[in-house]
């Protein structure tokens, strides 16, 4: 199921909310686990198999890691066992036709290809039920023994399918210490419509842009391809983020905190901040689960940057089973390297609005490298976004005269200025509680229903040719 | 103040909650005149769960039979444009009229040469000349009404991949005759006007030599001044004045059998619809006979169509005593068989270009 649909708007959050509300406080954790599996089950009916086998899995391993606290061969093999398991169920599902075709193209041999369809949400609750089984093995947290609570942390439906990635630790306190708070319900249902209106308003528009752009790619004037770049650059940001502000609203509607996940990235003044502020949780998890095991910094500076490529080529692989995204991840390893280096103490000497204006380039390139999974289109696009069709064309003015008005507000929104303007207002009517909570509450309507608006607007299909 | 929050939780998801509701409540449309389709509704929702197919009719049938839908749409288009948009459900906004967004991404030269081939073999195979028209899109013969920068595919291309399979001297070029003038296409449809069918006819006569006294252009009659076609459809809330919608006034009684069964030429039931260029032979069905024994001579011609032709054939009434129309979207057919049993002189292909 997907937030921004009509099943889940109109019936899906409703109900499962007012259920949730109005049942006994100790029967909630079972009820949203339930919610959450038809939630999943939804869009994966068979897959939702895998999904409990991959959380029942940990579950008993944590219990087993208890069980042999003091036998550490035992425990070790636990731990194996399971990051095998996971990883391998990850890699079957996700990698297995990757490999195959990779395969095929060095040694020109044509194995068949398994086409296994990938189950949604499957590398981000793989990268949960592991982070806790990683964090019990490390004595970090204690094993869950409730199975319904913690197939309720795994399976929970606003963060299931896209993030944030939740460890455990984050959460453990939240599973039966919850309190009911209105004010954070409401202030949850805000982010959420926030976040439905990026992805709804702006993300879904800007992806069209994309998509007509790169459908011509080879044959775009340079200009046309950087305002490619850039309505995809705001399009999987505000996609993204919007959908992590979605799961942290819904998160708080039931209760729950989770973690931030996006902190205004296109602000940031260096590539290595930019990845401090963009999809947060996974860099936490690779820097918890896989750097610092590495070493992360503590062998000297060779061995960081060798830690730092691993970690960097499994980011990009992480995002697709496709050469571009090995090279999307080793492309920002280049850049961090040389960051570490010595770039950034050089930006740190000259006005900041360098740095910002070279990140932006650099990251506006990147997407290019990201979306093209074709790597005949992606060369076709790099070419053109260097020139090889002329510097500007017809195009280029057609873009920006029809979607300029969409990038300004896309570039407004990515910053922090709209929260900090609504901050101030909402601290100037702070003395008019009446008049502020009218305001919001009007505010928040009238954009809920400009979201559905366009919700339905979006599935106006006219046929050219009668039942064609 | 705790209170006042909870309020509006209840009052955000009541409203969510209500609008379903009212969505499944109501009893529902069946058609959508606009959209030219059939919509969803809870009568139609499959119960197959396991292929995902009954979660998809559940969400299209709320999309479909959402209360106030049009308004919503309407209001979608209008802020797209407010925000400067010019292409919208597939239709560029130009300067008070629309037209089919057809870029070159949309076209495949590759598919258009195959079926020019196709055709080309159907020909050789039943023993007659192929011969094709290639139909320009409005926005590749009056480019300059485009929003300003827009991409057409190219279609001299499209000619050309044509023209190589067929060979130049078979396919006629009527982008000359069509370009440059807005009066040659529909302001509100994708189709050519009367006057853009006139001037393919008057290229297709001079093409086949028919003489000065044979060719006739019979004059139009007004059957709509409230056409609205469809690329309105695509954009609702788009401002802009109905077409006029006129058919030539021809002065036979040609008989006309399509799949089977007997239609009148001009099909006037159709102007009470939303889609009034279906007075044109009722619309596209697979095989469509025209027979006028008043014909200037005996000749026989197949043609392979698609809903361009329709507002093109009355000019040709004049001169074939019968004229066998194929939709192939519509029907099945081997053509150089059909060709061979209806006694076609000459196989024509008459089509829009992009999609050959």
């Amino acid at each position: 199921m997907v937030f921004s649909s009509a099943v889940f708007l109109f019936f899906f959050l409703p109900l499962t909310t007012a259920v949730y509300y109005l049942i006994p406080a100790r029967m909630r954790n079972a009820a949203l686990f339930a919610a959450s599996l038809l939630f999943y089950a939804w869009g994966e009916p068979l897959y939702v198999l895998i999904m409990l086998f991959s959380t029942f899995f940990d579950y008993f391993n944590g219990l087993a890691l208890e069980k042999w606290d003091g036998r550490p061969g035992r425990r070790k093999a636990v731990l194996v066992v399971s990051v095998a398991v996971n990883i391998g169920m990850l890699c079957f599902f996700k990698y297995t036709d990757f490999v195959i075709g990779s395969f095929n193209s060095v040694f020109g041999s044509s194995v068949a290809l398994l086409k296994v369809a990938l189950p949604v949400g499957i590398s981000f609750y793989t990268f949960q039920t592991l982070s806790y089984t990683i964090d019990v093995y490390r004595r970090k947290v204690k094993a869950q023994h409730n199975i319904i609570d913690f197939g309720m942390y795994i399976s929970m439906y606003p963060q299931l399918i896209a993030g944030p990635i939740v460890r455990y630790a984050d959460i453990e306190s939240q599973i039966s210490g919850r309190k009911y708070d209105p004010r954070k319900a409401a202030q949850g249902l805000f982010r959420f419509t926030a976040g439905l209106c990026k992805k709804v308003l702006i993300a879904n528009q800007l992806g069209a842009v994309w998509d007509d752009i790169s459908s011509r790619a080879g044959t775009l004037p340079a200009a046309t391809a950087w305002l490619g770049a850039l309505a995809f650059a705001f399009q999987i940001y505000f996609d993204f983020s919007g959908y992590s502000d979605m799961a942290i609203g819904l998160g708080a509607l039931l209760g729950f905190k989770l973690p931030e996940n996006f902190d205004h990235p296109y602000e940031s003044n260096s590539v290595t901040e930019f990845w401090r502020r963009w999809h947060i949780t996974l860099g936490v998890w690779f820097r918890e689960y896989v750097y610092i095991p590495l070493g992360g910094n503590r062998k000297g500076v060779a061995r960081q940057l060798l830690n730092m490529l691993v970690v960097w080529a499994l980011t990009g692989l992480w995002h697709g089973a496709g050469v571009n995204f090995i090279l999307w991840g080793l492309y920002f390893f280049v850049f961090l390297a040389l960051e570490k280096l010595f770039l950034l103490k050089f930006f740190k000497k000259i006005p900041r609005v360098f740095g910002h204006i070279y990140t932006l380039a650099v990251v506006l390139f990147s997407w290019v490298i990201f979306a093209c999974e074709d790597t005949g289109t992606l060369w076709s696009y790099i070419r053109d976004f260097f020139g090889a069709n002329g510097f500007c064309g017809g195009s280029s003015g057609y873009y920006l005269m029809t979607c300029g008005v969409m990038f300004a507000v896309a570039a407004v929104f990515s910053t922090h200025y709209p929260k900090k303007a609504g901050d101030m207002l909402i601290g100037r009517l702070r003395s008019k509680p009446v008049l502020l909570f009218s305001v919001r509450t009007a505010v928040a309507l009238v954009f809920l229903a400009l979201c559905i608006v366009f919700i339905v607007g979006d599935a106006y299909n006219p046929f050219l040719y009668f039942r064609f | 103040m705790k209170k006042a929050y909870r309020i509006f939780c209840i009052l955000f998801l009541a409203l969510l909650f209500g609008s379903g509701v009212l969505t499944v409540a109501r009893p529902g449309e069946s058609f959508s005149e606009l959209e030219n389709r059939q919509l969803k509704k809870t009568s139609d929702i499959s119960s197959d769960v396991m292929s995902g197919q009954f979660q998809f009719d559940l969400e299209k049938m709320l999309s479909d039979q959402f209360p106030l839908r049009y308004l919503c749409v309407t209001l979608q288009t209008k802020l797209k444009l407010a925000a400067g948009k010019k292409d919208i459900g597939g239709a560029y906004i130009g300067e008070g009229r629309l037209f089919q967004k057809i870029t070159s991404a949309d076209i495949s030269c590759d598919d258009i040469a195959s079926h020019a081939a196709r055709y080309a073999r159907a020909g050789e195979r039943a023993g007659v000349k192929v011969v094709a028209l290639p139909v320009p899109s409005a926005g590749c013969s009056i480019p300059d009404l485009l929003p300003k920068g827009a991409e057409m595919y190219d279609f001299d291309r499209a000619f050309a991949a044509i023209a190589e399979k067929l060979g130049r001297e078979n396919v006629i070029d009527v982008s000359g005759a069509l370009a440059g003038d807005p009066k040659r296409y529909y302001t509100t449809d994708h189709h050519w006007t009367e006057f853009g069918a006139c001037d393919a006819y008057l290229a297709w006569s001079v093409y086949h030599g028919f003489t000065r006294d044979e060719i006739s252009v019979p004059p139009v009659k007004t059957v709509s001044e409230d056409f609205r076609g469809t690329l309105c459809a695509k954009v609702p809330g788009f401002g802009i004045e109905s077409d006029i919608l006129k058919i030539p006034d021809i002065p036979f009684d040609p008989k006309v059998t399509a799949d089977g069964r007997e239609i009148p030429f001009y099909d006037l039931d159709a102007l009470k619809t939303r889609d009034k260029y279906r007075v044109f032979l009722g619309g596209n069905h697979g095989i469509t006979v025209i027979e006028n024994p008043d014909a200037a001579a005996d000749r026989t011609v197949l043609i392979v169509k698609d809903s361009f032709a329709n507002s093109f054939v009355p000019y040709l009434v004049r001169h074939y005593k019968k004229i066998v129309m194929v939709d192939e979207r519509y029907a099945t057919v081997d053509l150089a068989t059909l060709a061979l049993s209806e006694g076609a002189d000459e196989i024509a292909i008459i089509k829009e270009a992009a999609f050959f």
